[in-house]
């Protein structure tokens, strides 16, 4: 405990630091000032006025943060659901072999998995060439020049696994024979999903949505590698430029800030949620 | 056979589920093995095969692992800091797990949360602050 405190809040106090302090006018190093009381508040509204205000060049960036996380742990929803579904469910004797399977990419570095489509989407890649059907047509997509769909597979790629553990340990707890009373009781194959299987998982979804789009707020590198281009660049590449550029270090601080509040509230909200669920539960 | 007969009968295999599956783990695999596939590509292409060798392992004078020493010490260092990082998270990580099982009380409660936290939350946040610990 006291171990990720100190690893925890106290670094995030020196963000704050940094971010409320000031900076030095000759070596454009950060200055951080330790007490609240002298907290110089221009370099959160200079980034806060560019969010909102008329010049708001930081503001497509985070709309892109936003819609990309969205519809990227939609669709590893949708992908996640079935398989998790079918390895708890149907799988039988295979069931450790496929899971196995399903955690082999935790074994592989984000990294490695990245450079694999980099390779596989190069204009003479195979995407293309799988998409030509053999040289019938002429396909020369530039998957790599900053295209939103790349950047949202490649979430989706990256954060699929993260998604169908969590999916699979709620769906395989899930009593079998509620699924076969429901089909005694006459409800269709439709019916009783809707009114079973679906609302017996739901807690499992709302921990894999967590677990997948909170991590993926602050993603930069999916973009680094497959876009590279500023057109698609989200919050955390935002983050990863103002750090490395001098003077900006305390921008970098209001976008931790930022994102740090938008992830510590539906964090929240989950533990209520699970909390009173467990309360009707006993 | 009847379609509508098909669809109705509860006990037919799963069949839509199951190529769902399949399709996603040859999605998710395919391009690291195909990666690891060109690892032995004969020419610098990572695109084009131009056959077998072992040429990126030590065929080649320069360039092959066996032979690069810059390969040889980012190797070293990765072996290193992934052995040293086990080392030191492996028995913190048992021991806050024992210590949460066996604490009853408000204070694990709370500490679920801040596990929680510290799982969930994006790495980039506690990289950049901790790079400012070390670096201000």
């Amino acid at each position: 405990m006291l171990w990720l405190a100190l690893l925890l809040v106290a670094p995030f106090y020196v963000v704050l630091a940094i971010l409320f302090g000031g900076v030095d006018p000759i070596l454009r190093q950060p200055v951080p000032v330790w007490n609240p009381y002298y907290w110089d508040f221009t370099q959160f509204t200079y980034v806060w006025e560019h969010i909102v205000g008329p010049d708001a060049f930081f503001r497509p960036a985070l709309v892109r943060t936003v819609v990309y996380v969205g519809v990227s742990s939609l669709l590893c929803l949708l992908i996640a659901y079935p398989v998790a579904y079918y390895t708890a469910r149907f799988a039988g004797r295979r069931k450790w072999v496929l899971l196995a399977a399903l955690i082999a990419p935790f074994w592989i570095s984000y990294m490695m998995r990245m450079l694999a489509w980099v390779n596989l989407l190069q204009t003479d890649g195979l995407v293309n060439r799988a998409l030509s059907l053999g040289g019938l047509f002429e396909v020369d997509v530039n998957w790599l020049g900053g295209r939103p769909e790349t950047v949202v597979m490649g979430l989706v790629y990256g954060y699929v696994p993260y998604m169908i553990l969590p999916l699979f340990a709620g769906l395989d707890r899930m009593p079998a024979a509620t699924l076969e009373a429901a089909r005694d009781l006459g409800a269709n194959r439709w019916e009783t999903f809707r009114r079973v299987t679906w609302p017996l998982s739901r807690q499992a979804v709302v921990a894999s949505l967590l677990v997948t789009s909170v991590p993926m707020l602050g993603d930069y590198f999916t973009n680094d590698l497959l876009s590279g281009s500023p057109d698609t660049s989200m919050i955390g590449n935002l983050i990863n430029n103002s750090v490395l550029t001098p003077g900006q270090t305390g921008q970098a601080g209001a976008f931790v800030l930022l994102i740090l509040l938008v992830s510590i509230l539906p964090m929240i909200v989950y533990v209520r949620y699970t909390r009173s669920a467990e309360d009707i539960a006993s | 056979m009847n379609p509508m007969r098909w669809y109705r009968n509860p006990w037919r295999k799963p069949r839509v589920l199951m190529t769902v599956t399949f399709l996603y783990l040859v999605w998710s695999l395919a391009p690291v093995l195909i990666a690891v596939l060109f690892s032995f590509n004969a020419g610098r292409s990572r695109t084009n095969w131009q056959g077998f060798s072992m040429r990126w392992y030590y065929g080649d004078p320069l360039r092959s692992v066996w032979n690069d020493a810059s390969l040889h010490t980012a190797l070293t260092h990765t072996l290193l800091l992934g052995v040293l990082a086990t080392a030191i998270t492996v028995p913190l990580g048992v021991a806050l797990a024992l210590g949460l099982d066996r604490w009853r009380g408000r204070v694990p409660a709370g500490a679920d949360v801040v596990v929680l936290i510290s799982f969930v939350l994006p790495e980039i946040l506690i990289a950049v602050s901790l790079l400012f610990v070390v670096t201000v």
